[in-house]
């Protein structure tokens, strides 16, 4: 498509039964900042229905419009019927910016749009922004993050791009705003779809490959026995997390080689990495500093480890770990009780709009 | 089964890259280029169908310069049968799109049921390449492969494609398809040294722009949606917490919130009663959405 008539950004979310999925909307708030700099209008794409207050959400994030779209072949999500219907609405309606959220999925659909368009698309931005010419900037890392690109879609349309959840962030929410719903169910003919879904294994935080894994709860020599460190397994079990060792605790034989963190063993950058009386020298550091949140816990104030981490805990595992284990479990199952209730928060958000 | 891999041969990540003057320079006294991780194991795993399958020829191609037949080599050695490397100066500064576009012509020319990738090259880490490719080869495609196992008899595969937390969603795709693998799909094969031997005496087909009836524009930077306006050092990772009321961190936030029970430092240390330690943690971790609540 040429960059024409091409107008309106848009962002295209995941949803999943009803609720708005990680990273959607702060990739809304993303949008809203380049629809703002470009004076266009911003749509939010949802496949299927999602809930009131999650729309009042939307809305309060940027969103002007949002559209949920509905084909009778989306009943399974064939990603293939989906990339087909959304880039056949995005021709119809040819918007000049299309964000998708950098989630493996979000990623694979958005491959896929480009390619059936033709249009360029720049995956897993850090950065998106607009350029004194109108045009969609994107930043994304290079050579395993030692460098930055930045690009532009100078002669194509949509400028296509995803972007990662962990750039993005939470902008405040602008309460009074809302947005125009519209169900969107096209009457494409789709093509059958080649690929079939015919199943899903569950990953099991137990079994999988550390590299893979979310949460992250390590042990070091700060448990001095093997009977001590056996703890780390209740811990990683309460959170849904993955066990983890420093190179000495595996030279004790308190662990396997496949759980070892660092120089010698696996680097891992998950959500969570709580590390329990791991001094922090280097060797071990160089496989987890990337780790987006790192809780420490240590006797020692000096210990290197604190110098990296978001929560710094003074304090001995052997009293710190079961307390917080104990509490854990309890959060965790008053945490599930609830989660299908509206958090308080959002409901009167939704309240004080009208 | 007939099988094209595509390889690209990419600096060694691990080497000292530096950004001058808006350029990437690889630095150091002996600059190692090695094939890029998931290729490796698109290469593996191509010879593994073939020898499930005992027929068909693997056949390695590659858009790079001359230095890339270093790395079509090391595929030989592995046990590949050819290796085809896309070469000319034309091809140079192309994106995801202009190299497939490259890869396509080449492809087409080359009879085979299966096309594997590595999804993601290490040094430009766009991940897309593969889904272009397939489009222009007009074959279905399935991406993140960690696992195949393949039905012969009915010519289709069954998959396995890596998601976020270690889930693995199971998939059904005929053949001929297109996969972009990912890591851990396999642990490739060292080359033997007879799979040297054999492979520094084998000809590596060469295909350049006339060669390939490819015009100038089509290619390289000319035919390519993306442009890279310049290059920059990584931006700093900002280690700190994301808080709305910037005035306060979250742990003073954190802390003006509990009251008692709490040793009162300057520094951001958390301490004194294993209790409210571990109540703060998890209020902590409430706030940032990794636990229920």
């Amino acid at each position: 498509m040429s960059t024409g008539t091409a107008k309106g950004v848009w962002v295209l979310i995941e949803q999943e039964n009803g609720k708005l999925r990680d990273g959607s909307l702060e990739l809304v708030g993303e949008g809203r900042k380049v629809a703002d700099k470009l004076n266009e209008g911003l749509t939010v794409v949802v496949q299927g229905n999602i809930a009131e207050e999650q729309m009042g959400l939307l809305a309060q994030h940027g969103a002007e419009r949002v559209l949920c779209v509905e084909h009778p072949a989306l009943d399974q999500y064939y990603v293939e019927v989906y990339s087909q219907v959304l880039s056949d609405a995005i021709e119809e309606q040819a918007p000049s910016v299309v964000l998708a959220v950098g989630s493996i999925n979000g990623t694979d659909l958005a491959c896929r749009i480009a390619a059936r368009l033709g249009t360029g698309l720049v995956t897993s931005c850090d950065r998106v922004d607009v350029d004194t010419e109108g045009n969609l900037v994107q930043v994304k890392p290079i050579y395993g993050g030692k460098a930055a690109a930045t690009c532009i879609c100078p002669a194509d349309r949509p400028q296509m791009a995803t972007v990662n959840l962990d750039a993005l962030e939470l902008k405040s929410p602008v309460t009074g705003r809302t947005a125009e719903v519209e169900k969107y169910k096209p009457d494409t003919k789709t093509e059958k779809p080649s690929i079939q879904n015919v199943g899903f294994i569950k990953g099991d935080p137990k079994a999988i490959d550390l590299t893979e894994a979310d949460i992250v709860v390590a042990g070091g020599m700060g448990f001095s026995t093997q009977e001590n460190f056996k703890m780390i397994n209740e811990l990683a079990d309460v959170i849904g997390g993955s066990v983890a060792a420093t190179r000495r605790v595996v030279d004790e034989e308190w662990t396997t080689l496949s759980r070892q963190i660092g120089l010698t063993g696996k680097t891992v950058r998950p959500k969570l990495y709580i590390a329990c009386g791991i001094s922090g020298a280097i060797q071990h550091t160089m496989g987890m500093k990337d780790s987006k949140l790192i809780v420490a816990i240590n006797t020692d104030r000096n210990a290197l480890i604190f110098k990296i981490a978001d929560v710094s805990v003074v304090g001995d595992v052997m009293q710190v770990v079961p307390e917080l284990t104990a509490q854990l479990r309890e959060a965790m199952a008053q945490g599930t009780k609830s989660s299908t209730d509206d958090s308080p928060e959002t409901v009167s958000d939704a309240e004080s709009q009208s | 089964m007939n099988i094209v891999v595509c390889v690209k041969q990419v600096p060694d990540v691990e080497s000292r890259v530096v950004v001058e003057k808006g350029e990437i320079s690889i630095q150091g006294l002996i600059v190692s280029d090695v094939i890029n991780p998931q290729d490796l194991m698109a290469i593996e795993e191509a010879l593994r169908i073939k020898e499930v399958d005992g027929e068909g020829q693997v056949t390695l191609v590659s858009l790079g310069t001359p230095r890339a037949e270093e790395a079509l080599r090391k595929g030989l050695a592995m046990g590949a049968d050819e290796a085809m490397l896309l070469c000319d100066l034309a091809f140079e500064g192309g994106d995801s799109y202009a190299t497939a576009v490259v890869l396509a012509k080449a492809i087409s020319t080359i009879p085979h049921e299966l096309v594997l990738c590595g999804q993601r090259a290490d040094d430009t880490q766009s991940g897309q390449a593969g889904v272009y490719l397939a489009k222009m080869l007009g074959v279905p495609v399935v991406r993140g492969v960690v696992k195949v196992e393949e039905n012969l008899v009915e010519r289709k595969l069954k998959l396995q494609r890596k998601l976020e937390k270690g889930d693995r969603e199971v998939v059904e795709c005929p053949i001929p398809a297109l996969l972009t693998v990912e890591t851990g799909l396999n642990s490739p094969r060292n080359p033997t040294i007879k799979g040297v031997l054999r492979a520094k005496n084998k000809e590596i087909t060469r295909r350049d722009l006339q060669q390939l009836q490819m015009s100038a524009e089509e290619v390289g930077a000319a035919g390519s949606k993306i442009k890279v306006t310049h290059i920059s050092p990584p931006k700093p990772k900002m280690k700190g917490l994301f808080v709305p009321d910037s005035k306060m961190s979250s742990f003073d936030k954190m802390r003006a919130i509990m009251e008692g029970g709490i040793t009162q430092k300057k520094s951001d240390f958390l301490e004194g009663d294993p209790k409210d330690i571990a109540a703060q943690i998890i209020r902590f971790l409430r706030e940032q959405k990794i636990i229920p609540g």
